[in-house]
């Protein structure tokens, strides 16, 4: 089995919807359309890649799986690189606190995340409150 | 020329060299480190920049670089609000003045041309890179791919740029790869996807690096020698970046087609890893100089890197680790660094705590500043100049903090008879307590109290330590002063806490920093900014178990904007729970009652509740003092308490008008 197929049969939809569900407060000022996406660190070069996407709808977050189309091409506001021991602890339902996980690994830099759009258009979309949530005010430069 | 005697003790940072052709009088090279937002917005440069380029030149050191230049006309180059340009004939007048200045004081002039790439476009919305790979800071510009043909007008304008410093009067000039700029996103692997012959294996990478060095050298011509700054450890290299055998197989590549120097720097902006930051011990990085030696012994080697001791480069230099200590931000906390070091007056050097305020204020779009040096970028102004006093006069200062010392220091170089009352038993005010404290590097914050204790001695400065200000004494010394400096610090504020219903389990921050009051083993901190947050990380660290409450959505919210991560990173690997939002309701013997935005009640158990927040300036003096002193004033937290830079100005700024 090849490394997508792998994750794609690990991490059920349902899994991320439960997530999503129970987080929804965090995501609720996002205006439909604004996405967030998710990719397996071991996918990351590969052509058949595939990414989770969080998508902002008037019904809330949705989960999709989509194929990663590489960053010239890929439409999402935010892309989290993380290996799949990230992906799987957030993806757990018996996970008490997930985002804070992944804050963590953020803040640490053990998952990378890509900015895709700038700060002022991801407070237009609504982000506020996510970014918030995973502590991107703490991300100083040159350390 | 007889020798001065620091000269002597420190035989190799002193001993004069030759580097491609020019006779430099000792190996310190003032690395680039003047990226400065003075000027204006078009890239030209102004008279407080002028002022400051002053300071530099007449730092003493053999070899001055002059900060970066952006290259192109758009500013695809360029990364900060108001950065210098080069890239018209019409910025070469003032560039002459820099060079002019440089070469007064006995300096070789280096230009640095620096496109800053991936944190470039400020004004433009967008950056260019070699490959499209989105920001991992939220601050800069969504990238777009650089063509081969603008590859090829970059080069040029790099170019064209330099042939305009030589011009101008510069020896030589300088480009950089420094914390990710253009040069460094086609070394490295994390930004340089291509598929053509500039991207791929580390020889495509090198390219455009290469094609620079060629193109330049052939502009400015024989005799005006080329730096050329590289990374020995980019610290990307866990996503993706260059390893440390890829930078040093770069540095090759630029010895090899000529670079007349390699300056070696470390880290990008986004890298996670601390690379110049106070929590890293000076001397951490030689090791990547020693590296470069080793690979390229024919080719001078720069380093300087966290690097702040003279001594420690001195030592470096003697072994043969580098060729030329490439000093920066030492040199922006004290100018006179070097002529301190030749005289053997290192104990009066003002030493660069690695604050960051530097940096913060930059990436702010602010001028920048420094927190040892309140006079930096305000060379223009007579209101930060020591001068004269019209009159003299007796001043008496009431506390010697930080604010309170540098004031009698500025006051006493005027001309002033200073005595400085203060009830501890040490120099050093709050800052003792916060520097016993600071899980970085406890060192710099002491060297500050260190530094007054050692001023107030050599300039006869009377410091009355364990002595009490207060109405009676002032009675018993009515009429001896002209003036009253209120430097008093603040402490928290009790009165904005509920009472707590058992003596003795509410104590100050400032009473527990100074050990003067030791807490039990479950600790609640009141309070999530640099003083309560500091004091949690120590006592955490020894053992206490300790909750941080704090009554704004974040914690670190007085912090430095470049040290907040740190903080964060602290609590979090110390495991120290944060509850935000949160107020007080009720300090008791079972704990303390927090009540957050939701209005959920908690009860935390505490054997000591420290206060830390929010502070109040001691200020019961001013109403003492107001009737028995001609002049009164105040300055640092006891007006506003604001932390360590701006008491620091404070007292300096009124012992300059005083
Ligand atoms: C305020 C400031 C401005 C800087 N500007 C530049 C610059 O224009 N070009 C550059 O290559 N490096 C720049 N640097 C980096 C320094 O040259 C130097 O490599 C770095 O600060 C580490 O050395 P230090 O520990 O002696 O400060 C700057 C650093 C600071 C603090
Ligand atoms: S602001 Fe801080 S880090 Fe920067 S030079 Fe001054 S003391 Fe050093």
């Amino acid at each position: 089995m090849d490394a997508q197929t792998q994750w794609l049969a690990a991490l059920d939809i349902g899994g991320w919807q439960a997530l999503l569900d129970r987080h929804s407060p965090i995501f609720a000022g996002m205006l439909p359309g604004s996405r967030i996406g998710l990719l397996p660190e071991e996918d990351f070069d590969s052509p058949l890649a595939m990414m989770l996407v969080w998508e902002a709808t008037g019904r809330g977050m949705v989960a999709d799986y989509r194929p990663f189309p590489g960053f010239e091409e890929v439409e999402v506001d935010l892309l989290f690189i993380a290996d799949g021991e990230t992906l799987g602890r957030l993806h757990d339902r018996a996970n008490p606190a997930p985002l804070a996980d992944l804050k963590r690994k953020v803040r640490r830099r053990e998952t990378l995340l890509y900015v895709v759009k700038p700060r002022a258009a991801l407070l237009e979309l609504g982000y506020e409150e996510f970014l918030d949530s995973l502590g991107l005010a703490f991300m100083g430069a040159c350390r | 020329m007889t020798q001065r005697l620091g000269e002597t003790q420190l035989p190799h940072l002193f001993e004069p060299v030759t580097w491609a052709g020019f006779a430099i009088k000792n190996r310190i090279k003032y690395g680039a480190c003047c990226v400065s937002n003075y000027n204006t917005r078009d890239g030209f440069i102004t008279e407080r920049e002028l002022a400051r380029t002053k300071v530099i030149a007449g730092t003493g050191c053999g070899i001055i670089t002059n900060q970066g230049a952006y290259p192109d006309p758009l500013g695809e180059g360029k990364a900060y609000f108001s950065q210098i340009a080069l890239f018209d004939d019409k910025f070469i007048p003032q560039f002459e003045k820099i060079a002019g200045y440089i070469h007064d004081g006995g300096g070789i002039a280096i230009q640095q041309i620096l496109h800053a790439g991936r944190y470039g476009g400020i004004d433009l919305g967008y950056c260019i890179q070699p490959s499209i790979v989105p920001q991992t800071l939220p601050h800069f510009r969504p990238p777009r791919e650089i063509t081969r043909e603008q590859i090829r007008e970059t080069i040029e304008q790099h170019a064209e740029a330099a042939k305009r410093a030589v011009k101008a009067g510069f020896d030589g000039t300088e480009i950089t790869s420094f914390m990710g700029y253009l040069l460094a996103t086609f070394n490295s692997k994390f930004t340089n996807r291509r598929t053509d012959e500039y991207g791929g294996s580390i020889a495509n990478r090198g390219r455009f690096m290469r094609e620079l060095i060629y193109a330049i050298k052939a502009a400015t011509g024989g005799g005006h020698p080329l730096v050329v700054r590289l990374n020995g450890a980019e610290l990307m290299d866990r996503w993706g970046g260059n390893d440390e055998d890829e930078c040093f197989e770069l540095m090759q590549q630029a010895a090899e087609c000529g670079a007349d120097m390699i300056s070696v720097t470390v880290g990008w902006q986004e890298a996670p890893d601390s690379s110049i930051g106070r929590d890293v011990p000076p001397g951490h990085w030689n090791r990547l100089a020693a590296r470069a030696k080793r690979l390229l012994p024919d080719t001078p080697v720069a380093f300087g890197v966290r690097l702040p001791d003279p001594i420690m480069a001195d030592r470096c230099l003697a072994e043969g680790q580098f060729d030329f200590w490439e000093v920066c931000r030492p040199l922006l906390a004290d100018p006179d660094l070097v002529k301190k070091a030749a005289e053997a007056r290192l104990d009066e050097v003002k030493r660069c705590i690695g604050s960051l305020n530097c940096l913060s204020r930059l990436f702010r779009d602010l001028p920048y500043t420094c927190t040892m040096n309140p006079a930096l970028g305000h060379e223009v102004e007579p209101a930060y100049q020591i001068t004269p006093a019209a009159s003299r006069k007796k001043i008496m200062i009431i506390g010697a903090g930080p604010a309170g010392m540098e004031c009698a220091i500025a006051a006493t170089r005027r001309g002033h008879q200073v005595t400085v009352y203060e009830r501890g038993e040490r120099i050093g005010g709050s800052l003792l307590g916060y520097a016993a404290h600071d899980l970085a590097h406890k060192d710099d914050l002491a060297s500050v109290a260190e530094y007054y204790r050692v001023m107030a001695a050599k300039l006869g400065i009377e410091v009355r330590l364990g002595t009490q200000v207060d109405p009676k004494m002032m009675r018993s010394i009515l009429h001896q002063f002209d003036a009253a400096v209120v430097a008093a610090g603040a402490r928290a504020d009790l009165q904005a806490l509920p009472a707590p219903e058992e003596e003795g389990l509410l104590v100050e921050a400032m009473d527990v920093a100074l050990g003067t009051r030791r807490p039990g083993r479950r600790v609640v901190v009141l309070g999530g900014g640099k003083v309560g947050l500091t004091l949690a990380e120590s006592l955490k660290t020894s053992g206490s178990d300790v909750v941080v409450v704090e009554r704004e959505r974040r914690i670190a919210g007085d912090v430095m904007p470049s040290w907040k991560w740190r903080h964060a990173a602290w609590i979090e690997e110390l495991d120290i729970p944060t509850m935000t939002g949160c107020r007080v309701t009720r300090i008791a013997k079972d704990g303390v009652t927090v009540v957050d935005g939701k209005g959920r009640e908690t009860t935390l158990p505490a054997d000591t509740v420290i206060a830390a927040s929010p502070m109040r300036g001691n200020q019961e003096l001013f109403a003492e003092l107001e009737w028995s002193i001609d002049e009164l004033h105040g300055c640092g937290d006891v007006m506003v308490p604001r932390g360590l830079t701006q008491a620091i100005h404070d007292g300096y700024r009124l012992g300059c008008r005083l």
